[in-house]
């Protein structure tokens, strides 16, 4: 009876440290898939723009309110430059993910006032050499998104719209 | 030969116990927590700002890419104010909606979190498309076309209804109970 309580019990600690283990590595497993299926289309350090009828299928509850432009970072070559085209009176963001899907900084159109907006995105150890006005943002991870998002607030708007997302840019540096 | 024997199946079966009960927990659909009494759910993009990690599996899974607080808030509705769950067999009203935030957005979804197909190719309003038409406007939620703000929802199938605000105040990331939120009443079923 003690050696088959003894056996359980090595039992549920194995089963358990395989659990955590599990829970560790499975979001990163996850977001690395997610990663390589937005790549595919994209690249590394290029913009892809989303046709409305594939942002569904690419980013759950995403909606045909919405523009997306997308690229897949690469920060080992070096930092990469984000510009987004700055449109007034209507909301768009750039928002920048690691390689967990964890959204580690936002800009959106209430951030700024300027026309000419950029980040230039970096590892810690790298150096960036900046100009004044671009912000400087220190990514944790090597590889992960940077989702442009868009609002249409009226149809009419749209080839507006489309025309300046078209100006989106991921540049390595 | 015996104890190399137990060892295998001591490992086997942990292995099979750890993955089967991660799987278990990890396989299960995204988790929704009530706000409130009304029928609002909370859960997307908490994942982003809590330190739930079956949450941030589930998020991994959905393929969600979620705003961080503070960007934005949402929050779905499965069933009416009554408890009812949201059938194209019956049309809704949604008003009330907050003065608060920068900005807000209503959106139907299929189950699925599928944008729902309309020959309106509509599934969406947002406060940025309505402010200077309308300043608390009632949107209608169904099968039928009807006159005003109408979102169209498909007939006798089940559907979701989100509601983001974006920008919202800071203050209610940590107390959901206290952003108003819009009311969504059932009018009438066929």
């Amino acid at each position: 009876m003690n050696r088959f309580l003894y056996q359980a019990s090595i039992t549920l600690c194995l089963a358990l440290l395989v659990h955590i283990l599990m829970v560790l590595v499975w979001p990163k497993i996850e977001a690395t898939r997610h990663l390589q299926e937005l790549s595919l289309r994209a690249g590394l350090n290029a913009v892809y723009h989303v046709p409305a009828p594939e942002s569904a299928e690419l980013f759950p509850l995403s909606g045909s309110d919405f523009l997306y432009s997308y690229c897949i970072y690469d920060l080992d070559a070096g930092p990469v430059r984000i510009v987004p085209p700055v449109i007034h009176d209507s909301y768009w963001s750039v928002a920048i993910y690691g390689e967990r899907m964890d959204n580690f900084f936002v800009l959106n159109d209430g951030h700024t006032e300027v026309d000419d907006v950029s980040v230039i995105l970096a590892q810690d150890a790298q150096v960036v050499d900046a100009d004044a006005l671009a912000m400087e943002v220190a990514a944790d991870d090597a590889v992960g998104l940077v989702l442009f998002r868009y609002l249409i607030p009226q149809r009419s708007l749209l080839p507006d719209l489309e025309a300046a997302r078209r100006q989106v840019q991921c540049i390595a540096l | 030969m015996r104890i190399f024997f137990r060892a295998v199946v001591i490992i086997i079966s942990a292995v099979l116990l750890g993955v089967g009960s991660f799987y278990y927990v990890a396989n299960g659909a995204l988790s929704f927590e009530p706000v409130g009494d009304g029928p609002w759910l909370s859960g997307l993009a908490r994942a982003s700002w809590s330190k739930n990690p079956y949450a941030e599996i589930r998020q991994a899974r959905s393929g969600l890419w979620s705003l961080n607080r503070p960007e934005a808030l949402s929050f779905i509705a499965r069933t009416d104010g009554s408890g009812a769950k949201l059938t194209g067999r019956c049309q809704y009203r949604v008003s009330d909606f907050p003065m608060r935030g920068e900005w807000w957005r209503l959106a139907v979804y299929d189950e699925a979190f599928q944008p729902l197909e309309n020959a309106a190719r509509r599934h969406s309003f947002t406060s940025h498309g309505l402010y200077g038409r309308q300043l608390n406007p009632d949107i209608l939620l169904a099968a039928q076309a009807r006159p005003g703000l109408w979102i169209p929802v498909p007939e006798n199938k089940a559907f979701i209804v989100m509601f983001q605000i974006y920008g919202p105040d800071p203050g209610w990331f940590d107390a959901l109970e206290k952003v108003p939120l819009p009311h969504l009443l059932k009018e009438k079923c066929s």
